[in-house]
């Protein structure tokens, strides 16, 4: 049975993510087919000033799925969307969080949740956002 | 640049490349994930294109969004087209995807952006 949409204001639980290695960018790049030198190659990444290569915006993108679901499993995650503000360097940590900023009930209920994530630099690595609406009878 | 109109192609859900994209990313839980569907843009003909849009530019991911109309479901088969667009201010390229059933409902679309930057360096081939 479905819980009742959070209201707004409502914060997601913040979420610690363990750093990605260079060995995980290269396994996200073979299955992704996104094989930009860049996530891959350090002396590239040094050349274009970067400590180490960045992780990939989509591998970012893609854990908001864990953090949306294990908060709210009775939601499913209808849109995901994210701008990818600045880089976040491999072995670099990586914080979860995300707040609600729209509740509709009634006909097309659903919730809007803005998210960030952030690296070690102060401003946000991904600022997103995620419209989530109640599961249908499987 | 004139747009230009890949596909549609026959992309899958496969369980085995599934599993694969949760390990990569760490995404946990069952069904086809939200952003699985990325990888369908590795595919040889998309990657071709975008690479003859940046004329040794380099491809920066500036942002990505994914609207369902419908869940995908594992194992399943469908039709992915693809928009792909220049911007030139600033110099950016936008793939526009779509995801239909074979029997034509409209399941996703999606939309890639992607900065073009002429790198002080020269890149590997």
């Amino acid at each position: 049975m479905s819980q009742a949409l959070p209201a707004i204001g409502t914060r997601l639980p913040q979420c610690a993510i363990a750093p990605f290695t260079g060995a995980e960018l290269s396994a996200y790049a073979e299955i992704s087919g996104d094989t930009n030198p860049l996530h891959l190659d350090m002396a590239l990444a040094g050349k274009i000033g970067l400590a180490a290569p960045p992780v990939h915006g989509m591998l970012l993108l893609a854990t908001f799925e864990s953090a949306l679901q294990e908060w709210r499993p009775d939601l499913r995650i209808e849109r995901l969307s994210g701008r990818f503000t600045q880089p976040v360097l491999e072995e670099e940590a990586i914080t979860l969080s995300g707040r609600v900023v729209r509740v509709r009930e009634g006909e097309a209920p659903h919730i809007l949740v803005r998210l960030m994530a952030n690296g070690a630099a102060r401003e946000p690595a991904v600022v997103g956002e995620a419209v989530l609406v109640p599961r249908g009878p499987d | 640049m004139p747009e230009l109109r890949l596909g549609p192609f026959a992309v899958q859900t496969e369980r085995t490349r599934i599993a694969a994209y949760r390990s990569a990313t760490r995404v946990r839980g069952t069904g086809v994930p939200v952003a699985f569907p990325i990888c369908w843009f590795g595919r040889s003909e998309i990657r071709t294109a975008i690479e003859d849009t940046c004329r040794g530019r380099l491809p920066l991911h500036e942002g990505q969004s994914f609207d369902y109309a419908r869940p995908l479901e594992l194992e399943a088969e469908y039709h992915l087209s693809v928009l792909l667009a220049e911007e030139a201010d600033p110099p950016r390229l936008v793939l526009k995807g779509e995801c239909q059933t074979l029997a034509g409902e409209l399941c996703l679309r999606m939309e890639t952006l992607l900065r073009l930057v002429s790198p002080a360096v020269e890149l590997p081939a």
